[in-house]
Formats: C-alpha cells, structure tokens, sequence
C-alpha cells in the first residue's frame, strides 16, 4: 500500500468506527425499551477492555505509521492528542489481560481530554481564521491538513473518532459485575 | 478504588470471541479491498493532476534565478517595516506549464503586487478566490499589475498540485513557480501565508501584508500606500 492507499483505508476506518460508535450509543439509548439493545450490549461487554485496546492500538500504529513513513509531521494539537492516546494503547492492553474494567477511571479522562483537543483540531480546519490569519512558514500549521478523505476525513477526526469509540466502550457497556462499574 | 479486578465468570454461555474476531477481520478484509479496487479505478482513469492537457505534466516546482539583495524576513510586529525603500531581488523563473515568467518590480514603471501562496494553507484557499474577485470586480486600483508565486508545493499534501487549485479559481495573472526549497519566497522575506508585498513604479517597497485580507481592507491599504509613496 502507498500513503495514498493507507489514507483511504484510515478512512474507510474511520467511517467503520463512526458506525460502531453509533451502534454502542444506541443501544445504550434504547437498552430499557429494545431488549435486542441491551442483549447486544451485553454479548460485547466481555470483549469491551480488547476492543477499546485495538482502537488505541490501531490510532497509535497509524498515527507513527503518518509520522515516520509518510512524513507528516505532527503540529501542536497533534502532539496532544499523542500524550492522550499512546498510552492508552498500553494501559488497555494490561487491563484487558487482568480484565480491570476498573481502567475506565484512568483512560476515560486522557480520552476525554484527547476528545476535546481533537474537536477543537477538526473545528479550526474548517475555520482556519479560529486560530490565526496566516500560516507559518516554517513550522507545521494546525490548520492545514495533511489530506481529507471522503470529503470529511481529516486525521484529527479519526483522533476524535477513536477517541468517542473507546469512550463509548468503557462507560456505556455493562461490567461483568455491576458493582465494578467506576 | 480498592477492589480487585473482574474474576473470570463460569459456566458462561458459549464463547463469541471466534465470531467477532471473524468479524473483525471480515470488515478489515472488506476495507481493504475497498481501498484496492477505488484505487484501481482512480489510477485507469489516467488524472494527471491539474494538466491543462491531460498530456502534457505540469511541473509544481520549477527553477528560480534570484538577483538582488533578499528582503528581510517580514514581521509583522515590526513598525514600520524594515523592508520599505528597499527594492526586492528580480525572480525569473517558469510558470507551470514552463513559459517563462519573470517579476522585476519597477521594470515597466508600473506598480506591481505580487502574492505568494502555498497550496495547502487554508488561508491561501481562502484568499486566493477573494483575489480572484477583486481583480475581476474592479475593485483592484487602477494601473496595477498582480503576479502571483506559487511557493512550498508538497506532494502528498492537501490540495495538490497547487496548478489544479489555481486552474479551479480562474487565476488571471502571470504565475512564477518556486522551486523545492522556496528561494523566491525565502528572498522576498516570507515569513507566512498569504504573503502580498506591494512595489511601486520604482520598484521599493511600499506595503507587506501577511494573512488573510479582505478585500475593501486591501484596496484601501493599497491606496494609502500609494498615496504616501
């Protein structure tokens, strides 16, 4: 695959967690009224700590995949999100092995702070005059993206994405034992 | 905050673990092959990627022969400006589809604004079509020339090639491209984009502008200046 190539699959990514996300929340909505929403919420919630481990693990991978292979180099905003989301790719692979749910307590902050900072990324793309008049010649610039894919996939939305998955995993699925729920 | 993690539950019902791992790869698979077969169609279609043609590539770096002496970098904190007075090296280069160009401030006598853009400056998308309307509304003052230098072009980033994006806006004027390490930019003092330097009938500098601008603001600023020269 080409950078080009990987952009595109990053994506089509994106687009499948946005999905999975919408999923997770609804069921979460409807869990009292569709008993086939809280069934659903239940089937995965085993799973939740390894499914929230290979997002992170997936954003940190793709995000040194666009660092050091294709590049990109990270501004500012990106490098917060960093500090947000690369730890979590550890953090979660331990608590999915000893089954702590208990690490919501942990990461759910770092992904609501990643979350924000992403937000306000994806927001002063769209409103470049947000953040400043001009862009710097010399250093990268928050403002201007490295790509968009689909006509709305940024890389500070796949952070935003990732970020809104793995938060909806850890707080809106049922833990094993409802008095381990933080 | 002191309990234990979660005890393995037994007698649970069957494991679903093979199924969505299944799954996940299954959606994976489908991704990439998505990706494989877009790409595919993207590259039969033969896009050149802002060729005037569709036979003939345009360069979006060209060679630049400086003469003079560099401006200093603008800052914009600066007043006034260090640069004013100062008559800005000649830049000959090449437009995109290679026709020479050259911006010599003062060699017809004529006033001259020259602006600099990069491609992938949100900033420059934005002011690039509030030119573009500027000269074609009359609003540009009368008797002044515009060139523009597209400068710091990176393949792979957005909006590439910068002679699509300015095919697509309907640039009226001359276009100098810069080459890969931005000589004509570095020696005419960018420090940001958009970068408008204004030079009068002589040639010295009379006004730089970095950042977005609108368009009443620039013909006013445009004025004064040439009325204080």
């Amino acid at each position: 695959m080409n950078v080009r190539q990987v952009e595109l699959f990053a994506a089509l990514l994106t687009v499948t967690a946005i999905a999975a996300a919408v999923l997770v929340v609804g069921c979460w909505l409807l869990r009292r009224r569709v008993r086939m929403a809280a069934e659903m919420l239940e089937a995965i919630s085993p799973y939740v700590l390894w499914l929230a481990w290979i997002v992170a693990a997936t954003m940190t991978l793709g995000s040194l995949y666009f660092s050091e292979v294709a590049g990109f180099v990270p501004c500012t905003l990106c490098w917060y999100q960093r500090i947000c989301v690369y730890p979590l790719s550890v953090v979660l692979l331990i608590a999915a092995v000893r089954r702590d749910r208990l690490v919501a307590w942990y990461a759910v902050p770092m992904l609501s702070i990643g979350a924000g900072i992403a937000a306000y990324h994806y927001t002063i793309e769209w409103y470049p005059d947000l953040e400043a008049g001009s862009c710097s010649a010399t250093g990268p610039e928050c403002s201007a993206r490295w790509f968009l894919e689909l006509g709305f996939v940024s890389l500070s939305l796949m952070v935003l994405v990732g970020c809104i998955l793995m938060l909806s995993l850890l707080l809106l699925t049922p833990a094993p034992n409802e008095e381990e729920v933080p | 905050m002191s309990k234990t993690p979660v005890k393995k539950r037994s007698g649970a019902a069957p494991s679903r673990t093979p199924w969505i791992i299944a799954g996940a790869i299954g959606v994976v698979v489908a991704l990439a092959v998505t990706v494989v077969l877009v790409s595919r169609s993207g590259s039969d279609s033969g896009s050149t990627g802002g060729s005037a043609s569709n036979s003939v590539p345009l360069a979006q770096t060209q060679p630049v022969v400086v003469t003079g002496t560099p401006l200093s970098a603008f800052d914009v904190k600066q007043s006034p400006d260090a640069a004013l007075g100062k008559v800005p090296p000649t830049l000959e280069g090449a437009s995109f589809n290679s026709g020479k160009v050259t911006i010599a401030p003062g060699a017809n006598s004529k006033n001259l604004l020259t602006v600099f853009v990069a491609h992938w400056c949100p900033h420059c998308q934005r002011e690039v079509p509030r030119l573009v309307q500027w000269i074609a509304s009359g609003q540009k003052p009368a008797g002044l020339e515009v060139a523009l230098v597209s400068t710091s072009a990176q393949d792979g980033r957005e909006n590439y090639p910068p002679s699509a994006w300015l095919a697509k806006e309907n640039w009226p004027t001359p276009v100098l491209v810069d080459d890969a390490k931005s000589s004509a930019a570095q020696a005419w003092g960018l420090s940001s984009f958009p970068y408008l330097v204004l030079t009068g009938a002589d040639g010295k500098v009379l006004l730089r502008i970095a950042g977005e601008i609108e368009a009443s603001d620039l013909t006013k600023a445009i004025n004064a200046a040439l009325k204080s020269a």
